[in-house]
């Protein structure tokens, strides 16, 4: 069944070792992002129950305390452990004819669009992008939202390249 | 001789009629917004009975103003390779679509138009969402000249004049004469259709209409009653229990009921054919349907993007099947699994779903609308037998707690039988799905089935793909799978579970086709 495949071959492999890292800003970005959630949920969890232990008539059950911190350390484990992992997973790659963009860690997706295929683009840059320094690249195809990509931790000068290389590349 | 008989170079509103239909539309288009409200409304008639007289009067003025003034407001024309429309009220809206980028152009006739014996007209871009346009009035040849003008892409505006007055109507007519349909639906397939449909949908809105109207119907029954002879009484009461029995019955009997009269209104004179030349581009699926709405639909063949069969058990017991072809839908494309939602005025009337494919005709719109397929040997691919073993788990976990219930209740022997039915049961059907699953390629197009009650067969061409994505989680990627999905501008096609290394090939094949395919894709 394989050697079927390969003999229509000669076609360009893609090789994951290949995929270039996005910035380390924008894995700061991220960090800062699961830092705060963190934070706001917690509080947002811990403040009712401190202030019915302070001042309330009776004290909150202590399994309360451990189910609902059970929780919460569980998701935001989880989130980081992700986060964490999936780091060093992020990347893309600009080849000729296509990009690719690799992300996740438990669940990995791998999406290639090919250049003549790219509607249009956008360079995002919010808040937490203007600080630290990164943007987001968006390419529309004419495809679902499944076959849009969108490639966050560019810098500016990356960004506009790529841009560029579309804007050469395409005829229209 | 469209250019030299109707003047669409000229900016020009819709017909008179367009008004009143018009009217009609928009009262539709309320009535569908604002249902809940004259219920609500309706339920509380006692009190507030002025109100809801004054919302509808309110309704019906706001409508017909609405109506005039988009029709005031409303022109269109063609001219210099671009289709115009100017409309709008409090925004004025300029159009301009470049006719290469017209997808699909339909005409149909509801009611209200046949009455007055005019058409309306969609034409479909694949542009950003609510790039669908329509026309509402027209009359009926100045709608096909219209359409004519809008998707013959190729000729340029002068180009075109010439080219239409000299060889093009000749071409034409030679080609419509020679090739003969490729369905004709006739009484007796149009009836089996009918049968063939999926009457479960409909089960729920007998029974939806039962539910209605039992109020009525116990008043009726405890007036019949109340003149029945006592003897009769007697006997009745005895007969009792066979409602009961009968009620399945008639819920079935007007389930099919509904089926067999909508798909007859819908496909009443089916007629599909092909028009047109394929080397100048202009060769088009053309479709007509309908009885009271009639439906004429057009898709150049070079436009499709998507194409699939799908079938159910009924179905496969008449031997037919209904195929599904899309162009490059606007507002980007909907996801197969939700191909049944509603989209835009009244869900998707711009897809062309042709029933009754027997294999004859299958294999007669495959060699239509894929010409090159199969390209070379055919190479079947098939998922990895984990994707049963994955299958049968999670369905049998998600049935457990039935085993566990049977168990508390009934005791341990009880529980026992009652987990192993439903692991055995799931078992079997995961099979079922698991064989089911597979595709075939030639190294340019993929087809891919699934399903086993409910089959689908999904084509694309490879050329055609915007997007392809492989995924897999820790788990798959342990066990060397995953799944692969190709994204094209009307709908994707999923290979799931294949070994990772055939993924990976696979994937870079169909890169490679569609960048070194230097040809339009729509």
């Amino acid at each position: 069944m394989k050697n079927e495949l390969v003999d229509l071959a000669g076609w360009p492999e893609l090789d994951e070792v290949d995929l270039v890292a996005v910035l380390p800003s924008y894995a700061k970005a991220r960090a800062v992002v699961w830092g705060s959630v963190t934070l706001g949920t917690g509080l947002v969890v811990a403040g009712p129950l401190t202030a019915l232990a302070v001042w309330g008539d009776s004290a909150p059950p202590w399994q309360l305390w451990v189910i609902l911190g059970g929780v919460w350390s569980l998701v935001m484990g989880l989130w980081g452990l992700e986060e964490r992992k999936g780091w060093p997973l992020r990347g893309y790659l600009v080849r000729e004819h296509d990009v690719v963009y690799r992300s996740g860690w438990w669940s990995r997706t791998v999406v290639a669009v090919p250049f003549s295929r790219i509607q249009h683009s956008e360079i995002q840059q919010g808040p937490l992008g203007r600080w630290l320094g990164y943007c987001t690249l968006k390419l529309y195809t004419a495809g679902a939202a499944g076959a849009n990509l969108e490639i966050p931790g560019l810098s500016m000068a990356t960004a506009r390249n790529i841009r560029r290389l579309l804007e050469d590349g395409s005829h229209g | 001789m469209a250019e030299t008989r109707f003047a669409f170079e000229v900016p020009r509103r819709q017909h008179a009629v367009g008004l009143l239909v018009l009217v009609g539309w928009q009262a539709q288009m309320m009535l569908r917004a604002a249902w809940p409200i004259l219920i609500a409304a309706y339920v509380q008639q006692e009190e507030d009975a002025k109100y809801f007289a004054w919302a509808i009067g309110a309704g019906a003025v706001l409508t017909v103003l609405g109506a005039v003034l988009h029709f005031w407001r409303f022109s269109f024309n063609v001219k210099e390779g671009k289709f115009h429309v100017h409309k709008g009220v409090f925004v004025r809206e300029k159009i301009n679509i470049p006719l290469e980028r017209v997808q699909a152009v339909h005409v149909e006739q509801n009611l209200i138009q046949r009455v007055f014996g005019v058409c309306g007209l969609r034409v479909d871009t694949a542009g950003s969402s609510g790039s669908e346009l329509r026309i509402h009035a027209l009359k009926w040849d100045e709608a096909q000249a219209l359409r004519e003008m809008l998707t013959a892409e190729e000729a340029p505006a002068e180009a075109a004049a010439e080219d239409s007055a000299g060889e093009a109507p000749t071409t034409t007519t030679r080609t419509t004469a020679t090739r003969p349909p490729l369905l004709e639906l006739d009484v007796r397939t149009l009836l089996k259709v009918g049968l063939s449909q999926n009457h479960l949908a409909k089960v729920a809105f007998a029974i939806g209409g039962l539910v209605t109207f039992q109020g009525v119907a116990w008043e009726v029954v405890a007036e019949l009653w109340a003149r029945v002879p006592g003897l009769w009484r007697t006997v009745l009461l005895f007969l009792s229990p066979l409602i009961l029995v009968i009620s399945p019955v008639v819920i079935a009997t007007v389930a099919v009921a509904i089926s067999l009269v909508t798909s007859v209104l819908k496909h009443w004179q089916m007629r599909l054919w092909v028009e047109g030349s394929r080397a100048k581009r202009t060769a088009a699926l053309h479709l007509t349907q309908g009885l009271l709405n009639r439906q004429s639909m057009q898709i150049p063949l070079h436009k499709v993007q998507w194409v699939m069969w799908e079938s159910t058990w009924i179905r496969r017991l008449f031997s037919m099947d209904t195929v599904h072809i899309r162009q490059a839908a606007a507002g980007g494309a909907v996801d197969a699994s939700q191909a049944g939602s509603v989209g835009m005025d009244g869900g998707g009337g711009m897809k062309m779903g042709i029933p009754a494919m027997n294999s004859l005709r299958t294999r007669r719109l495959e060699a239509l609308l894929f010409p090159s397929w199969p390209e070379r040997r055919l190479v079947s691919l098939r998922p990895v037998k984990y994707a049963f073993w994955i299958r049968w788990v999670k369905r049998g976990l998600m049935l457990t707690p039935l085993a566990v219930g049977a168990g508390w209740a009934l005791g341990l022997v009880w529980g026992l039988a009652m987990g192993a039915l439903c692991w055995s049961w799931v078992g079997w059907l995961s099979r079922k799905v698991y064989r089911g699953q597979w595709a075939t390629t030639d190294g340019r197009h993929v087809s891919a089935h699934r399903g086993w009650l409910f089959r689908r067969r999904v084509m694309i061409d490879w050329t055609k793909l915007q997007a392809v994505q492989l995924s897999q989680n820790r788990i798959h990627a342990r066990r060397g799978v995953a799944h692969l999905t190709f994204h094209t501008s009307s709908g994707v096609a999923q290979l799931n579970y294949l070994p990772t290394d055939v993924a990976r090939d696979l994937r870079d094949l169909a890169m490679s086709r569609v960048v070194s395919h230097d040809g339009p894709w729509m």
